[in-house]
């Protein structure tokens, strides 16, 4: 069953690359899914040395990257759904490119980053040899209810699981109170010490994500940080999806006031970003107000005008010109926007 | 003009969905129309402490997650009930939302059959189903009862029309008891249970209902309301509120 499941999967993505039909990141997993249900369970994808997995609300994609840095660095054969693409049929998608057919090496570790909801699923299905615990935050709680429910199921699956090791954050108090799997070794971020740490990446989720694996060379992960150059201007891109990421961007543009000149907020609702766009008054208008001062501030996206009223309230100008709707939430468009738009 | 004072029940506890932001939007248009506001936080403990709990004018208390709703649940019920009972039927004006919505109903009934007693002074209950019926998610749309469009302060302040906008998103369906007034009729989403089309409710001059946004950022015509009611004023300056406009006529759209 693997082997026709891998035969058809291999085919599939062979096409999807050929036509250019995408980055063939979640089709051959969900085909995979579909011809095989138990494919997750089945020996024959597991990497040889192990899988390790990446979960939380923010800082999965550099923390997956990071760790995926690390070992491929070292060595070893690691595979990984670096496109984001978190959900079951992404991690079978990326299992499956490490898995052998005829003679192609085996893969020596999978690093792969899941979503908060799934995590539970995955750890029922596949033998996993650790897991990054990295926090828990509101955000798309229109899509999954509350994090108490995802905390209780995080804790049900690890209990049933045998994991060897968890790492997380015991800064965070619902941590703190979780019943562990009695076998498994629980590191804590917080006992890293600073000095280890050399990365230049600004904001406070990503100094904790580098806890998780304290190294010092590394490239910031699409929208995370990421800086590009157009026509000798810098963009500086972020990515913000819940009250605790926003206010800490924001707090970094205040610190690095003099480095730029204009700010462009892009505020969407679809369902990766979130249906409900009320988040965006939980973080203190004060914070808003001192990252914009000055600053020419522009507003798009599908929810222009809900992030323009927002700013507003926080009493911060923007010309009325510098607001307009319809850009599509994908970060490709996002990209082209911030280059095809005259912001200095 | 007088000062508007807003009584804020358990901020620290209850701000999920941004609900803390309805507090931000009355304190802001007040300020725009140069109406001295302050807000009063009143959290976990006995109320004693406060000495000007009678001046409050305009009450405000939103939701959180299942955990912070039982950790206010039994100071709630013990030291803030005959407050509130005196605060509502005195027919000052409030604001609850969701999650303080339910308890200041008779009753909610968990999915696991558990019934957790509420206040009693909204005269109706909410029901968790569970898995047998799924949760109301969504943007929502509503138009306000006679008892709000037809009072002539909302006539002056209005600048918008008789609907207002939002996002919902409760586990729990609300019932009302035969004779207690729905405070809008639901036009697209599911309301208070998504099968009588029946949102929220109205007491005096209290509302509890489902809508987030946070309703009064989407909603100015009802904060202005809200504050014209608080104040016991007929009309309130105009505020320039371009950009409100527009989100307000966007959010008529939303699916």
């Amino acid at each position: 069953m693997l082997i026709l499941t891998l035969l058809i999967t291999r085919f599939l993505r062979f096409f999807i690359k050929l036509f250019g039909l995408g980055s063939g990141g979640t089709w051959p997993g969900h085909l995979a899914l579909k011809i095989y249900p138990g494919i997750l369970s089945d020996p024959g994808i597991a990497p040889s040395l192990g899988t390790l997995l990446i979960s939380g609300t923010n800082g999965k994609t550099t923390t997956t990257k990071m760790l995926h840095h690390v070992l491929q660095r070292r060595g070893f054969l690691v595979i990984t759904n670096s496109s984001g693409a978190n959900l079951t049929n992404g991690l079978v998608s990326a299992l499956l490119q490490g898995t052998p057919i005829f003679s192609k090496r085996r893969a020596d570790y999978a690093v792969l980053e899941v979503d908060e909801f799934s995590l539970p699923s995955v750890l029922n299905q596949m033998r996993v040899k650790g897991v990054v615990l990295l926090n828990l935050s509101r955000d798309q709680l229109d899509r999954y209810g509350e994090t108490d429910l995802i905390l209780s199921r995080w804790e049900e699956s690890l209990k049933e699981s045998n994991v060897s090791f968890v790492v997380l954050d015991k800064s965070f108090d619902y941590f703190r109170n979780m019943f562990f799997p009695a076998g498994a070794e629980i590191l804590d971020v917080e006992s890293i010490s600073e000095k280890l740490l050399q990365a230049d990446l600004t904001s406070k989720f990503h100094i904790k994500n580098i806890k998780v694996l304290a190294l010092s060379d590394f490239q910031a992960a699409y929208g995370r940080g990421e800086i590009i150059n157009s026509g000798g201007v810098n963009f500086h891109l972020f990515l913000a999806k819940n009250p605790a990421s926003l206010t800490t961007n924001l707090k970094v543009f205040e610190k690095r006031k003099s480095e730029f000149d204009a700010l462009l907020f892009i505020l969407n609702d679809n369902i990766p970003d979130g249906r409900d766009v009320s988040w965006i008054y939980d973080v203190d208008p004060s914070v808003i107000f001192s990252a914009c001062k000055d600053k020419e501030i522009y507003v798009s996206g599908g929810r222009v005008y809900d992030m323009a009223v927002r700013l507003d309230y926080a009493e911060v100008f923007i010309p009325e010109e510098n607001v307009s709707a319809s850009v599509q939430s994908i970060m490709l468009d996002f990209r082209n926007m911030l280059v095809g738009r005259k912001i200095l | 003009m007088s000062k508007l004072l807003i009584g804020y029940l358990y901020k620290e506890d209850l701000n999920l969905y941004g609900d803390n932001g309805n507090v931000e939007v009355l304190t802001a248009r007040c300020f725009g129309r140069s109406i001295e506001c302050e807000v009063l936080l009143i959290d976990k403990g006995k109320l004693t402490s406060h000495n000007r709990l009678s001046e409050i004018n305009l009450l405000f208390m939103g939701g959180g997650p299942d955990s912070s709703q039982k950790s206010i649940y039994g100071d709630f019920l013990e030291e803030k009930k005959p407050f509130l009972l005196d605060y509502v039927t005195s027919g000052k004006t409030g604001l609850f939302v969701c999650g303080s919505y339910q308890l200041m109903g008779d009753y909610y009934r968990a999915s696991d059959g558990e019934e957790l007693k509420g206040l009693g002074i909204f005269k109706a209950h909410t029901i968790h189903f569970g898995k047998n019926k799924p949760r109301c998610i969504g943007n929502v749309r509503a138009t306000l009862t006679g008892k709000i469009s037809s009072d002539p302060v909302f006539k002056n302040v209005n600048f918008l029309e008789d609907r207002i906008v939002g996002f919902e998103n409760h586990g729990g369906r609300t019932y009302l008891d035969p004779g207690a007034e729905p405070f809008a009729r639901v036009t697209y989403g599911h309301g208070n249970n998504s099968e009588d089309g029946s949102e929220g409710i109205i007491l005096g001059n209290c509302i509890g209902t489902y809508f987030h946004g946070p309703i009064l950022a989407k909603n100015p015509h009802l904060a202005d309301y809200l504050i014209a009611k608080a104040l016991n004023v007929q009309e309130l300056p105009k505020l320039n509120d371009g950009f409100i406009t527009a989100s307000y006529a966007a959010s008529k759209k939303l699916r």
